[in-house]
């Protein structure tokens, strides 16, 4: 079967913790949405043939690499023989096309080969699965599973982690053309799946940054976890309820007819680049996975935050939104800061999103509240500027609509 | 109550999370926050090593005598309870005001919370804060569990495996060797309390068992390091299976690489490598300890013996004159290179050699990391002292529960 | 078993960038069957890296190492010496560290000793100092060769011995390392570094950033850095990549379009405690410092990989891109290229022949360690 692909790279624009915007370079799946942090997930079955047009809207080459996979990587050299992109690229307004067969099973990632660390850091990255043929087929004895039969792959509930840093003062060079270098690289945003924590619980949306992080398992459910790391710095993923057994790292299974060689780890660390598949079934409760490398559970120098995820795991889910939180005021008693409030309405919430903008302009997410909250002091604001906001609760099931909107003017 | 218990089976522990001072060799002092147990004053690095046994019910409370809340997560630990008045309830994330507060349930300041858990399965493993983890793992609030595998009998030589009879994991002597870096500027903040920007994170001090070299070849519970009681210094005879035990403690990777011979990696966090009949260890030269992770291995030295009449070195030994040693005033250099024989070291040269034993390296090769801010020799850096058949007594090489050496005191 | 003598000189010399910007180094020069009354001529001509040590499991190795002092720091009067990175049951006499046993005072020669017996990749280093004379440059490949090796007999022509599907038809060593030039230059300037401020603007490949890395030539500027790192084969071989850490950073090391199948590590032949074959293959090769992996990669389609490191913030000079640590893999097709001869490396410098190219004439050089069968000579 042909898995027909179309990928945009454009400008877009994330909320970093605080409300904070800033440009990133990403990838939509139709001309009119919004470019997302980290691209779209591309499917694929072992036998496809997949292929990816991507159309460039930026103002430079852009191009995909599909590392481990079959396809030549067809590098672009200059005159004297060096590498001006690892792959084909397409001009700015011109497209370009790669196919490759989905020959084995795993987890992969793609990413821009065109000034990768420029490109890939401004969010051109994405998650490659390519599933066994019969994965979901009851029938077959690959059925729900990451490797096919015998490879102790086999789960109920999937999840790609993907990894990633950013690096707010690198996307303020870029984003302007000019000339970035890469030694000042120092990440203040640790993402996954293209949000910190706590953006990352909250669920999926319409924004530049889509994905959950959230993974809701039903109590004795087996969860496979497929961790990319698509940053450029290791990170070492620990789990509060371990361990997990790797059974694939890098799209490979572990096991084989002749050799189980998975094993069990608590913390396991991904180099740059390097995946893992894990498999697991958590007791009942919240779980962490978090960077084991501590400094980086900040936004920028904020904890909690940073590069965490959390399996979920409960005896039921719950079946419908809560209801929308209401009587939301702004003040703007002391400078430098707004307090809000609310009235929860719901008892089946998970949590709350605090959305502002700033005059005009766009709602971005402010921040991620866990369940019970009524009330937060936004201290990342400015003098004399008005600011709306506006609230809605979430669970399982979905979200709330949201609450009135609250205007308010912080003080000089 | 828990503190209470008695029988064998149970042990009861009690830490205190208390702040306190560190030497390093370079003559700073550094305030820490760590656990001590009931022996000690202030806080220990690393934490007091709990000792227990596989299939033990571990009851653990947690006295808090620090200005904000503390906890204990147990990593590798399954089915971890706080008890409560009403009963044993799961631990897990605690949130107030919609904001994760602790990973896991806490002590306020001057409170207490008691843990519980079965050690189910034997191996290494960490303990370490679950609150404000960026903060409180790196200023100490770190220690290492070590369950003894079913069987295992202080007494009985016989029964000293990590992982229980014909694991491969059969031991003479056995070490533990926690390793962590220090930034004293995070230190000095907290002590002041004042703000730390996480993105300045910059180790100046890389240590093992809380402890720089040259402290860390020091013995253990040396008068003039009360807050630092474990040594590092490795000593075994010749052919002797030594298990050594790597923890992860800190924020970064750290390759260590003994020097005289590979290691046999034959357990990761806590858990055999070998499914059913097929062993997965390997031999290394060098093992990259990743942060929240342990490793055990097995080392063995089983070099030549020369001997001065029978199989001389077969290379000339240049005279005194010619050589190089003792340039900092000390060697660990016998002077001889026959195992267990002493030759002519240069006047005003100290030797510390004991027997004519041979002294290697063991040390991060990330070569930084042997310093002390910067100035070699330090950091990350210790001994493994091979001694002449016979020549070491029993007691050296044992991590005892109830010896004041590497220890914790229980009340029984 | 052969009798292997090599001799090392440690001394300085300086390095190239491709921006052109010129380092100083510590570092060894070989100085094996150099005549006496040539080897202070040597001074400040170490190379980056070291001259590579190739023998074989079995063998009785002398390497003599003679403290050549350093003409740039005549002020200098530090001790060095030879450690076998990995060299298993080692005893302390021939191990390299100063404070455990001797170090070579400037003028002076010491003999170290080795009877290799477990084939792999190691790597050796000075141990004076490690954390200054690492990083200034006293950093070198060295292999074992499995007692059976034949490079004549495809079966024998192994990383671990025969039967241990270790085979390769070319092999190449990769030692990756680091450079900063605030520590070099604070090192020639006579001042003093905060080795905790460690931070590098230069990421290499056998002692060159690229796009140096392809350049197969020998001499020019880059005479101090004899190894290129072309990585050329033909379609449906297997190629032998050693890779040594030496640098003080973890590094994610891949090739696009070619996986890597992971058949060593440390000097160690992939195996459990039973012989169970636990090698595997990866698309990210990630490993720290003081480690060494064997790999192999086998491509099948002509073309060009591109290897670099996957931390795409290290692939610079100095902020300039593309640069660091990257080279290319050339596949041509199947018969392009002569075999590589065998022993592979040219003794004391590159490695390969620069002129694999099709067509291009073969270095007739096939001597990698000077061999002298028998025994030692007597010593006063």
């Amino acid at each position: 079967m042909l898995v027909s692909i179309e990928l945009w790279a454009r400008p877009g624009i994330v909320s970093l913790p605080g409300g904070f915007p800033a440009v990133i370079w990403g990838l939509a799946a139709s001309p009119t949405a919004a470019p997302q942090v980290p691209g779209p997930v591309i499917e694929a079955t072992v036998g496809d043939m997949v292929e990816i047009t991507l159309h460039n809207m930026l103002n430079e080459p852009v191009s995909l690499t599909f590392p481990g996979q079959e396809i030549a990587p067809e590098p672009v050299l200059d005159a004297g023989g060096r590498l001006v992109s690892l792959t084909r690229f397409a001009a700015p307004g011109r497209s370009v096309v790669y196919s490759f067969p989905a020959y084995r099973p795993g987890t992969f990632r793609y990413e821009s080969g065109t000034s990768p660390e420029r490109q890939v850091q401004m969010g051109l990255y994405g998650a490659l699965i390519v599933r066994p043929a019969g994965w979901d087929d009851p029938a077959s004895s690959n059925y729900y599973t990451a490797y096919g039969a015998d490879t102790g792959s086999g789960y109920d509930v999937e999840a790609v982690i993907l990894l990633s840093e950013f690096d707010r003062a690198a996307h303020e060079v870029i984003a302007t053309g000019a000339v970035y270098n890469p030694l000042n690289y120092a990440p203040q945003y640790w993402l996954v799946n293209g949000r910190p924590f706590p953006d990352c619980v909250a669920p999926p949306d319409r924004s530049a940054q889509p994905l959950t992080s959230r993974v809701p398992v039903l109590a004795g459910q087996r969860v496979l976890l497929r961790l990319i790391n698509a940053g450029f710095l290791a990170h070492t993923l620990a789990f509060q309820e371990g361990p997990a057994r790797v059974v694939a790292e890098d799209g490979r299974p572990r096991r084989s007819p002749l050799l189980d060689a998975t094993y069990d780890k608590n913390a396991i660390t991904l180099g740059a680049g390097q995946s893992a598949d894990l498999v697991f079934t958590p007791p009942e409760g919240e779980h962490y996975l978090y960077d084991r490398d501590l400094l980086h559970l900040v936004n920028t120098d904020d904890y909690p935050g940073g590069m965490m995820a959390l399996v979920d795991v409960r005896p039921v889910f719950p079946v419908t939104p809560p209801q929308a939180p209401s009587n939301l005021t702004a003040t703007a008693a002391l400078p430098g800061q707004v307090e809000l409030t609310w009235i929860n309405n719901a008892a089946d919430e998970d949590g709350f999103v605090l959305e502002r903008r700033t005059g005009a302009g766009p709602f971005l997410r402010v921040t991620t509240l866990m369940v019970g909250a009524t009330a937060y002091t936004d201290t990342h604001v400015e003098a004399n500027t008005t600011y709306t906001y506006r609230v809605l609760a979430f669970n399982l099931a979905g979200t709330s609509a949201y609450s009135n909107e609250a205007v308010v003017t912080t003080l000089p | 109550m828990p503190t209470q218990a008695t029988a064998n089976g149970s042990p009861a522990i009690h830490l205190r999370a208390v702040d306190g001072y560190i030497i390093t060799p370079d003559g700073a002092s550094i305030y820490i926050w760590g656990y001590r147990d009931e022996t000690g004053r202030a806080a220990q690095l690393p934490g007091p090593t709990i000792i227990v046994n596989q299939g033990d019910t571990v009851t653990i409370k947690l006295t808090n005598e620090l200005p904000e809340i503390v906890s204990l997560m147990f990593p590798g630990q399954n089915g971890v309870f706080r008890l409560t008045n009403s009963g044993a309830v799961p631990v897990g994330p605690i949130y107030e005001n919609g904001r994760l507060v602790s990973l896991t349930d806490y002590a306020p300041p001057r409170g207490t919370v008691i843990y519980q858990f079965v050690a189910s399965r034997p191996g290494t493993y960490i303990y370490h804060s679950g609150t404000e983890i960026n903060k409180q793992v790196p200023m100490g609030l770190y220690g290492a569990i070590i369950v003894r595998p079913a069987g295992f009998d202080p007494l009985d030589p016989a029964t000293w495996s990590a992982y229980g009879p014909e694991t491969g994991t059969e031991f003479d002597r056995e070490y533990l060797l926690v390793v962590a870096e220090i930034d004293p500027v995070l230190h000095e903040a907290v002590r002041l309390g004042k703000p730390y920007r996480p993105g300045t994170y910059r180790p100046r001090y890389w240590t093992i068992n809380g402890r720089c070299a040259p402290d860390t070849m020091l013995p253990d519970r040396a008068t003039y390091l009360p807050r630092q009681p474990y040594g590092s210094m490795i000593m075994a005879e010749p052919g002797e299976r030594v298990l050594i035990r790597y923890i992860g403690a800190g924020c970064d990777a750290h390759p260590l690489h003994p020097h005289g011979n590979h290691t046999r990696v034959v357990a990761l966090d806590g858990r055999l490598l070998r499914n059913g009949t097929q062993d997965l260890s390997h031999k290394h030269f060098t093992v990259l300890v990743g942060p929240g992770q342990t490793y055990d291995q097995i080392f063995q030295w089983d070099g030549p013996v020369y001997d001065p009449v029978t199989t001389p070195i077969p290379t000339p030994i240049p005279n005194l004159r010619n050589q190089a040693i003792g340039d900092a005033g000390w060697t660990m250099w016998s002077g001889s290179p026959y195992l267990g024989q002493k030759g002519d070291i240069p006047i005003g040269v100290t030797s510390l050699n004991v027997t004519g034993e041979y002294y290697f390296m063991l040390h991060s090769h990330s070569e930084p990391q042997i310093t002390n801010w910067g100035e070699f020799p330090g950091g990350m850096m210790t001994m493994i002292g091979i001694f002449p058949a016979g020549t070491l007594g029993p007691e050296v090489g044992r991590l005892q529960r109830d010896s004041r050496a590497n220890s914790t005191r229980e009340r029984r | 078993m052969t009798f292997v003598q090599v001799h090392y000189g440690a001394t300085d010399s300086f390095i190239t960038m491709p921006d052109g910007s010129v380092h100083y180094i510590f570092g060894f020069v070989d100085l094996t069957g150099v005549p006496e009354n040539e080897i202070f001529a040597r001074r400040g001509k170490a190379t980056l890296p070291a001259p590579l040590l190739d023998v074989r499991a079995g063998d009785r190795v002398e390497l003599t190492l003679t403290n050549l002092g350093m003409p740039q720091r005549p002020d200098l009067d530090d001790s060095h010496t030879i450690h076998w990175h990995g060299f298993p049951n080692q005893i302390s006499l021939w191990d390299g560290v100063p404070e455990t046993s001797i170090a070579v005072p400037v003028g002076r020669d010491f003999i170290y000793y080795y009877e290799p017996k477990d084939p792999g990749t190691y790597m050796y280093h000075c141990h004076f100092e490690p954390v200054e004379h690492i990083q200034m440059g006293m950093v070198g490949p060295l292999i074992a060769r499995p007692a059976d090796y034949n490079p004549a007999n495809p079966l024998f022509k192994t990383a671990y011995g025969a039967g241990t599907g270790t085979e390769f038809d070319r092999e190449y060593f990769l030692l990756i390392s680091e450079l900063d030039p605030v520590a070099h230059d604070q090192v020639h300037r006579v001042q003093a570094f905060d080795w905790s401020e460690y931070r590098p603007a230069y990421w290499l490949i056998n002692g060159r950033a690229y796009p140096d890395t392809l350049h197969t030539a020998p001499d020019g500027d880059l005479s101090q850095q004899p190894s290129h790192s072309l990585i050329q084969a033909n379609a449906g071989e297997k190629v032998l990549l050693r890779f040594i850490n030496l640098g003080f950073e973890e590094h994610a090391v891949t090739i696009l379009g070619l996986p890597l199948r992971i058949i060593g590590r440390d000097a160690q032949l992939l195996r459990g405690l039973h012989g169970e074959d636990l090698s595997h293959w990866r698309d990210v090769l990630y490993f720290g410092a003081g480690q060494t992996v064997d790999v192999i990669i086998e491509p099948q389609q002509p073309g060009l990989y591109p290897l670099f490191n996957r931390g795409y913030h290290k692939n610079t000079n100095a902020g300039a891109t593309p640069g660091g640590m990257m080279t290319h893999v050339v596949v041509y097709p199947a018969g392009t290229l002569p075999p590589q001869p065998g022993p592979a490396f040219k003794r004391g410098a590159g490695q390969g022949s620069p002129n694999q190219l099709p067509g291009g004439r073969m270095h007739a050089n096939t001597s990698y360690s000077q061999r002298i069968a028998g025994h030692p000579p007597a010593r006063c």
